[in-house]
């Protein structure tokens, strides 16, 4: 079974009184222990896209299934769950709780769990081994650099053993040194923990380490394997020859 | 959750600091005028049970509370009641001691002045121990004579003390009645609106003034007032089993018995009520506006934590429980604060004018922890509710479009132009309706003067005459009948008691529009001021004759036909300080110029009475016979069952002496 399905999806935003598509009639399938990128130039999708997998956002038309359940038929508090359930999510600007500690914000998704004070802190303790930051648990975000914070987001996404996470420009707020790690570190969890990861990016030091590829022009999709162009959903066959 | 909240208190602290300054001084505020206004109660409460002296529970008569002032014989108690009262009430628990009062009018004099009182009689060592627990200090009660308010004092020229006060007033069978007692002292009756007429007297001496063993009511002390209400209707339940019907019982906070509290503190919970919501408006207002800026500043950490899955509603709780712990920090600033300033107070020994009490008090606001914590709760409650609602509409993220808001100057402008419309629609009609043309048959002055002295003269107003006169009064007490023999000259009369036989030898006198009052065991006579002529139901200046062409101004009204009889109809305008009415409205016959019926109006145009006149009586004058008075029947434009009859008999020509009309000889008369 597919972790993540679209069919036919479109999104349409309205400006004023301009009608914006975002996604445009999207076919799209995330494997469980898929590592997918999602790329294309700004304004192409890609955080709307990010978006609609991780529930944050209703699609205008099509069907979107999580793990088989058509997330249209979803209500509020269904949805939360899914969310807490399914997703961990990092975010290009690492989003931490600038009053708690690093330990605090690993901790966080677990309160909905659950699950007692003791077991979260010995959750939120291994997330953190995980990405080699145990020395800095009691560290604010403030006290921490670029790629720490980034690597305790990364932790904070660990932490509920989620099905998927999914990470929104992980690496464009860190240096290259940083960048890295943080991309062996997700090609780590997935290989050795099976975590399937989907995320945005144009950073080519992350594109040159995925195992597939989906590239978004103008709301529409393209998708390759190891960076070669592939097709995936008859509705992309438009744009196949143009990205090959 | 709550660790988190705490912490995000630190992240804008100035707008955290001024959150808390903005609801500490709303609640600083809300505590301090609770703390006022439970001071302001007990006050009032102590003034009316201690200080004037009802104590916890009264017993009058079945509608006393209403009808004593007005009608004081019948609403008072006998003896027999008086006693079933104090052994029923020295039986239930909480009861401490019981004592009779007997509260009048009057007029007293001293110094040739005089002015009116309002009189307690009371029990002194009742008074003395109910004011032991009063914390306003109070004058010991008089023994044997007279305590005065300094502002009645001072309108009676500040008579020495021990100096003689002659007291002035109707008894209860309705018949002028005055003692003499002794000033000994000064009082305050502890309410502004009648501090220049209070009085105090021993009971005793105030029922030999009323000429009557009744008092107005019992009042009964108890251990603690919060057992006033209990009391009473163990109280009530029993004087209903043994005598149903026939007594009220009321506690100190009756409408009637404490006026005072209940009209101050009725205005003063609305005050307290209105500041409450106006400071928990201003408060909730900044609290909302702090969750909303805190929403706004966090939007991407909202963002962040819906991601993880944290619904609305728990997110919107973290801005709650921000609120929350603010609210608590102002509350114990403003706690803090509330109870410093309280202390304060108490050591600097401030003093306070509390409402209608005419003497300064100690400010000592009262702020029980307990109702602190409530004030605190209701307000807190109210801002968490206020922060919750702002909290999940923000949260919520979702913009709707907003129902369209009425701006406050439309609805001022809405609300005056209604003002306008219901003030100047009904103007209209009026001004529209034409002037009603005055009767050009308006008679002059002179000729209307002449009908009055005509009418006058056919009542003793004019000539030397003497007559006898009954006088029967009847009202819901019993009834009374008194006998005069009248003497007039030339406006000035003498009216000598002849029976009953115990009031043989009261006079009055009308002179140079002066009257006076005098019995046997009086050291002089009583002047008796042209309002003191209304006392019972015939008045005492209808007793002698009357001079209306001399003391009224007339204005025609027209003509009327009373039963058949065709009228003229005149308005009488007192012209003179020493007229008895302020106003009449006179009929006399068109024919004879005989007064048929007239309607005594006071000061505000209302009828006091209503006078109808018979002329069956006839008096020679030069040669000529005049009609003459024959009887006269008053009733009481507001109670018709109280009624006066005068029956004018023997009437003749006299020519009694000068001597008879004077002040100097009245008492060797």
């Amino acid at each position: 079974m597919n972790l993540v399905e679209f069919e036919s999806v479109t999104k349409q935003y309205r400006l004023g009184e301009v009608e914006v598509t975002a996604l445009n009639n999207v076919n799209f399938t995330v494997q469980k222990g898929d590592f997918v990128a999602i790329t294309g130039p700004s304004g192409s999708g890609k955080t709307t896209m990010l978006n609609l997998i991780g529930c944050l956002d209703s699609a205008t038309s099509g069907e979107i299934r999580v793990a088989g359940q058509p997330v249209s038929q979803l209500n509020d508090r269904e949805l939360d769950i899914l969310r807490s359930r399914t997703y961990g999510i990092i975010f290009q600007n690492f989003n931490l709780v600038p009053v708690l500690s690093a330990l605090e914000n690993v901790m966080l998704p677990l309160y909905l769990h659950p699950l007692s004070k003791a077991e979260m802190r010995n959750r939120a303790q291994a997330a953190l081994a995980a990405v080699n930051l145990t020395r800095f648990a009691g560290f604010r975000p403030d006290q921490l650099s670029g790629g720490q914070r980034q690597r305790v987001a990364v932790a904070r996404a660990l932490v509920t053993e989620p099905k998927l996470i999914l990470a929104d420009e992980p690496t464009a707020s860190l240096d290259t040194a940083s960048a890295l790690s943080l991309v062996e570190l997700m090609k780590q969890l997935n290989t050795e923990r099976k975590v399937t990861f989907v995320f945005s990016t144009h950073d080519q030091r992350l594109l040159q380490h995925v195992k597939r590829v989906v590239e978004l022009r103008d709301g529409r999709l393209t998708d390759s394997a190891a960076g070669a162009p592939v097709k995936e959903g008859a509705t992309q066959k438009a744009d196949e020859s143009e990205v090959a | 959750m709550w660790s988190m909240a705490f912490r995000n208190l630190y992240r804008d602290r100035r707008r955290t600091i001024a959150t808390v300054i903005a609801v500490a001084a709303g609640l600083f505020a809300v505590l301090l005028f609770l703390g006022y206004i439970r001071f302001v109660e007990s006050s009032l409460a102590s003034v009316v049970i201690y200080r004037d002296a009802n104590a916890h529970v009264q017993v009058y008569r079945k509608d006393g509370p209403e009808q004593l002032a007005a009608s004081p014989a019948q609403y008072s108690l006998n003896s027999e009641e008086q006693a079933l009262i104090h052994k029923i009430s020295a039986d239930l628990p909480h009861f401490q001691r019981a004592s009779n009062q007997l509260a009048g009018v009057g007029v007293v004099q001293a110094n040739n002045e005089s002015a009116v009182f309002l009189a307690r009689g009371i029990d002194p060592e009742f008074e003395r121990a109910l004011q032991e627990q009063s914390p306003f200090a109070a004058t010991p009660p008089p023994e044997d004579g007279l305590l005065l308010t300094t502002q009645l004092q001072d309108l009676l020229g500040y008579p020495q003390k021990g100096t003689d006060l002659q007291l002035f007033s109707a008894s209860y069978a309705n018949r002028i009645n005055a003692i003499e007692a002794p000033l000994l002292g000064d009082f305050s009756t502890g309410i502004e609106a009648i501090e220049d007429k209070g009085l105090k007297a021993p009971l005793t001496l105030l029922q030999s003034l009323y000429d009557t063993d009744a008092v107005s009511r019992v009042v009964i002390q108890l251990d603690n007032r919060e057992h006033s209400a209990q009391f009473r209707e163990q109280l009530a339940a029993e004087l209903e089993r043994q005598a149903p019907g026939r007594f009220e019982v009321t506690t100190w906070d009756h409408p009637q018995i404490g006026q005072l509290y209940t009209s101050f503190m009725g205005f003063f919970n609305m005050v307290f009520a209105f500041t409450g919501i106006v400071v928990f408006t201003i408060a909730l207002t900044t609290i909302q506006h702090t969750v909303a800026m805190n929403v706004a500043d966090r939007i991407r950490e909202i963002g962040m934590l819906r991601s993880l899955g944290f619904g609305r509603k728990r997110i919107a709780g973290l801005f709650v429980r921000e609120s929350v712990l603010t609210t608590v920090a102002a509350a114990v600033v403003a706690t803090i604060l509330a109870y410093l300033t309280i202390f304060t107070l108490a050591l600097t020994g401030v003093e306070t004018q509390l409402p209608r009490i005419s003497e300064p008090a100690p400010l000592a606001l009262q702020l029980p922890p307990l109702w602190a914590l409530a004030a605190i709760v209701c307000v807190g409650a109210g801002i968490t509710l206020g922060a919750l609602m702002t909290a999940r509409k923000r949260v919520g993220g979702e913009v709707r479009p907003g129902r369209r808001s009425v701006p406050l100057t439309h609805l001022l402008a809405a609300s005056a132009s209604v003002v306008l419309a219901v003030t100047l629609l009904p103007m209209q009609p009026q001004a529209m309706e034409p002037q009603v043309a005055e009767d050009a048959a308006t008679p002059s002055e002179e000729v209307m003067r002449q009908w009055l002295r005509e009418a006058d003269l056919a009542r003793g107003g004019w000539g030397s005459y003497q007559w006898k006169l009954r006088i029967h009064t009847k009202d819901p007490a019993g009834a009374t009948d008194t006998n005069y023999d009248i003497a007039v000259r030339d406006g000035r009369a003498l009216a000598m008691t002849t029976a009953p036989r115990r009031y043989r030898g009261e006079k009055i006198l009308i002179a140079s529009r002066a009257m006076w009052y005098a019995k046997p065991g009086l050291r002089k006579p009583v002047s008796i001021s042209p309002q003191q002529r209304l006392v019972g139901e015939a008045a005492n200046g209808d007793i002698a004759s009357t001079q209306y062409a001399r003391d009224y101004t007339p204005e025609y009204l027209g003509t009327e036909a009373l039963d058949g009889t065709p009228c003229y109809k005149l308005k009488l305008t007192a012209a003179t300080n020493s007229a008895t009415y302020e106003s009449i409205i006179y009929y006399l016959d068109r024919d004879s110029l005989l007064g048929v019926k007239a309607e005594f109006l006071t000061a505000s145009g209302m009828p006091l009475k209503i006078a109808q006149f018979e002329y069956g009586n006839a008096v020679l004058v030069e040669g000529e016979e005049q009609p003459f008075v024959s009887r006269m029947k008053i009733v009481n434009a507001n109670f018709p069952e109280r009624y006066s009859v005068l029956e004018y008999a023997q009437v003749s020509p006299a020519n009694p002496p000068e001597s008879l009309f004077t002040v100097d000889t009245l008492m060797t008369l």
